[in-house]
């Protein structure tokens, strides 16, 4: 027995090494109390950000997405915590649905409305479609204005098609509050110069047919 | 007295302006945040937003725990720690300080505020603390993560370091440090400086420039823009021939003109003016080879030979092109222009036909037609071979002649 006691002091050790990792777990996660927050109310929107995200937007977002007749999570996150570990769409989802357990469209997306959809139990082309919202809607429109058009391209008559639409048109052009005031002053400029020009050419005509005929 | 009392409650009001908070006008929903975090910290002076949980340990929390309560201690007052999200679009527009002015105005409480961002960034604002913090509270060596990729990894330690080396500084007097910006009012944010809204001062200064600067510049150059391609143009369409023109522009003249009439030959045996093609031929071919490939640009006698080898090359060539029998005499003003087919005088020269163009002149204006050789010369002005001129439809057999040839 005794030389036993060697091999199950190793193997004691051994298991405790490998428990150690889940020791260092720091309680509650951030996907943890999401999904906690996702229980009572499947909108959840951040509020780091009141200068992006208008106000009233998480009623807005649950009336919008209360129009496809199932079951939704959806969570408005605050830009810039991507460089963060498990922040990503990408990553959230999945863990957020691990904690749920609830089938349904899953939406986590950024107050600039970058972010992922997906959806389980089910084939809509919700991905898509949030690409397809992403792209008609000008680069400044809020988030909810891209859910709502989300919701609006999910309940087309035929979705693919009209997400096929949306791929073949052109990408709305955007313009800055500084570009609309070079366009206006090189507009003034402009104008000035051919106002003047003209006014220089007419005159040096003027001169030129006057010395013509006199010669 | 009033003014006194009106200037003063002036500077009054701006001394006393509320800096941190966002302005009156923003809506409701700009500072619920500030009211969860101060409300938090009435009850706990380390608040960890949602977006942070799980990234402090319990270890960590009670290192800075720990930390809160010893400064506490040694300057009698609390001190918050808040790890918080700050982004461009929060009512803070990302400025900590910002933010931490607002909160200490949310929560009425003095003492040291110290906040950590998504960045790892620390910042610490001390409200009426009694020390001598100086101008940063938190040293530089701390107050950004060492390892921008990890931004929190070290940070309950970064923390602790920062508010143990503000507990030792020495006493001072209670202030309030000034915050040197705000933020835009909510829906202005688009501006970071006034230039972005065209202002009408501005557009009318451009245009102003435009009409009285860059108009008059440009116009006249256009101007003049259009009428040089016009000439170019005319002239490629029809190129003007000089009235004193370079001996090598002579030279490829008459080459030119002799190979147009050498295409032409030979001629077809029922062509009228078959012989005097022949003859205009030989008589350029033997002259262009009298004058030689490349004569000297002052060799005025060259340059009427040459002169005389396009004319002849043209002759031949009017002749079978048109069906004549005789050859056409050239204009008397520039046998280099065309046919001659109008009388006209010249002053200082004998009578002859001259081409359209310089029959439609004016006396005084045709004496500028006449073509002039190397030296400034009439071309009739020159003893030998062309003494007579070109207006002879005996041209060929003339120059043939004085070649010593027939």
């Amino acid at each position: 027995m005794r030389r036993f006691a060697g091999f199950f002091a190793a193997l004691s050790l051994f298991g405790w090494f490998c428990a150690a990792p889940a020791w260092a777990e720091p309680g509650e996660g951030r996907a943890d109390l999401l999904a906690r927050q996702l229980k009572q109310n499947p909108v959840q929107v951040t509020d780091h950000e009141p200068r992006a995200i208008p106000e009233g937007a998480a009623e807005r977002i649950e009336k919008a997405l209360s129009t496809l007749g199932e079951p939704f999570f959806a969570v408005v996150e605050t830009s810039g915590l991507y460089d963060m570990e498990k922040a990503r769409p990408r990553e959230l989802i999945p863990l957020l649905h691990d904690r749920l357990r609830k089938d349904g469209v899953y939406l986590v997306v950024d107050s600039s409305g970058s972010g992922e959809a997906r959806q389980y139990g089910g084939s809509r082309p919700v991905e898509d479609a949030w690409r397809a919202a992403r792209r008609e809607l000008p680069y400044d429109a809020d988030v909810v204005r891209h859910v709502e058009l989300f919701a609006e391209i999910l309940r087309a008559p035929d979705v693919n098609a009209r997400i096929e639409a949306s791929r073949k048109a052109p990408e709305p052009e955007y313009e800055s509050a500084s570009e609309k005031r070079d366009r206006a002053e090189m507009t003034a400029l402009a104008a000035g110069s051919v106002l003047g020009g003209l006014a220089m050419i007419i005159l040096m005509s003027f001169t030129s047919g006057r010395k013509k005929a006199r010669r | 007295m009033r003014a006194v009392a009106c200037w003063l409650a002036a500077v009054l009001v701006v001394l006393l302006a509320p800096g941190g908070r966002a302005s009156a006008d923003d809506p409701p929903h700009a500072l619920v945040r500030m009211d969860r975090v101060a409300t938090a910290l009435n009850e706990d002076p380390l608040f960890v937003d949602g977006d942070f949980a799980g990234i402090l340990d319990g270890g960590e929390r009670k290192q800075i725990r720990k930390a809160i309560d010893d400064a506490s201690a040694s300057f009698g007052m609390p001190v918050f720690v808040v790890m918080v999200p700050n982004t461009r679009e929060s009512e803070s527009q990302g400025y900590n300080d910002v933010f931490l002015h607002g909160l200490h105005e949310q929560l009425g409480k003095d003492g040291l505020y110290l906040m950590v961002d998504q960045d790892g960034e620390l910042e610490g604002v001390p409200f009426k603390v009694p020390r001598e913090l100086g101008y940063e509270v938190i040293p530089r060596a701390l107050d950004t993560p060492v390892d921008r990729r990890k931004p929190f990894e070290g940070l309950a330690s970064r923390i602790g370091q920062a508010l143990a080396l503000a507990a030792e500084s020495p006493p001072g007097e209670p202030e309030t440090p000034r915050l040197y910006m705000t933020a835009d009012p909510f829906g202005q944010e688009d501006r970071p400086s006034s230039t972005d809204e065209p202002e009408f001062s501005d557009l009318f200064w451009l245009f102003f420039a435009g009409l009285l600067l860059v108009g008059p510049l440009v116009g006249p150059m256009l101007f003049g823009l259009f009428f040089a391609v016009r000439a170019v143009y005319r002239s490629w369409r029809h190129p003007v021939v000089p009235t004193r023109p370079r001996m090598r522009r002579l030279r490829a003249l008459a080459d030119k003109e002799l190979a147009l009439l050498a295409e032409l030959l030979p001629p077809p045996d029922d062509a009228p003016g078959r012989l005097v093609a022949l003859r205009s031929y030989d008589a350029a071919r033997l002259l262009s080879d009298d004058v030689g490939r490349s004569p000297a640009a002052d060799d005025a006698l060259a340059a009427l030979d040459l002169v005389g080898v396009a004319v002849l090359a043209r002759q031949g060539r009017e002749v079978l092109e048109k069906g004549l029998d005789r050859p056409l005499v050239p204009c008397h003003a520039n046998p280099l222009h065309g046919p001659g087919i109008l009388k006209r005088q010249i002053i200082g020269m004998p009578q002859g036909k001259v081409c359209k163009e310089c029959a439609a002149l004016k006396t005084h204006e045709r004496l500028h037609r006449v073509l002039q050789l190397p030296g400034g010369r009439r071309y009739n002005a020159l003893e030998g071979r062309w003494k007579r001129g070109f207006s002879d439809q005996n041209l060929a057999s003339r120059v043939l002649e004085s070649l010593g040839v027939e």
